[in-house]
């Protein structure tokens, strides 16, 4: 029985693990996906004028939260693009990125859980 | 008013709903009523307005979920925005609680409420303030909604 526990204690450790190695793993997925879509490279209208906001998106992912993955930017004026005013027109990249990455995510995470034994 | 949300017009059924359900049920705080002079959109106007307005706008839709083995029925969670646009933070917050709470206290009943016209599990995604700068500056908050619509 104790042993059991201790295998079962084990195994969920590696899940735990993994699956946090997966989520920041998509976290740097969706950074690149968003710096191309601020770069003009999906659908949305790019968003580079300075290079600021492209440059905010910080690359490395925040690794010392657990199963969590922030991407965002520090600067004050991309609400205005992603949400748009009413002088421009809504540019959703962290939206639109979100949406359309959301099956990658799932199946990167699903690969590095996959691998544990 | 739109009877019920057909599974193949259901952006466009379940915007032309919300539009005519704040029509309804928000009070204009200019008094505007009648052609022309509405104060709900469904996209930013052209020409020019006269705060406070509202538009409502579909977002990213899915993903949606399979009802079962060998149907073509899914549920599909469906969320839209609502925006408030206003010349001061008061005009932007009153017409925002109002709008909140008009939708979530209008959704069971016997007229046309939400789930009676199949529009299910109304929940607030967000509400989020998009200031303009400046004391000229429009005031605006984006109110992300959702239902859960069943595609049968």
């Amino acid at each position: 029985m104790t042993k059991t526990q201790a295998t079962l204690g084990l195994l969920n450790k590696k899940f735990l693990t993994a699956t946090n190695k997966g989520v920041h793993k998509a976290g740097f997925y969706v950074v690149g996906k968003v710096q191309d879509s601020i770069a003009g490279r999906e659908a949305e209208k790019t968003s580079v004028d300075t290079g600021q906001f492209l440059n905010s998106i910080p690359n490395d992912s925040d690794m010392s939260k657990f199963l969590i993955s922030v991407i965002k930017t520090d600067l004050g004026y991309p609400i205005f693009l992603e949400l748009g005013t009413t002088r421009i027109t809504a540019r959703p990249h962290f939206g639109n990125t979100a949406a359309r990455e959301q099956k990658r995510v799932k199946e990167i995470i699903q690969e590095k859980i996959g691998r544990v034994k | 008013m739109v009877s019920t949300v057909t599974g193949s017009a259901f952006i466009t059924d379940t915007v032309l709903y919300l539009r005519e359900f704040l029509r309804s049920n928000i009070t204009d705080p200019l008094g505007r009523a009648g052609a022309g002079s509405d104060f709900v959109f469904s996209s930013y106007p052209k020409e020019n307005v006269t705060y406070p307005i509202i538009t409502v706008k579909d977002k990213n839709f899915g993903p949606s979920v399979r009802l079962g083995m060998r149907t073509e029925q899914q549920l599909l969670p469906a969320p839209f925005e609502i925006r408030v646009w206003g010349k001061n933070v008061k005009q932007r917050d009153n017409l925002s609680q109002d709008i909140y709470y008009k939708l979530r206290t209008g959704q069971y009943g016997t007229g046309s409420e939400s789930v009676n016209v199949d529009l299910h599990d109304f929940a607030l995604n967000s509400m989020v303030n998009v200031d303009e700068d400046g004391e000229e500056g429009i005031k605006s908050k984006v109110i992300e909604i959702q239902y859960i619509f069943i595609n049968v």
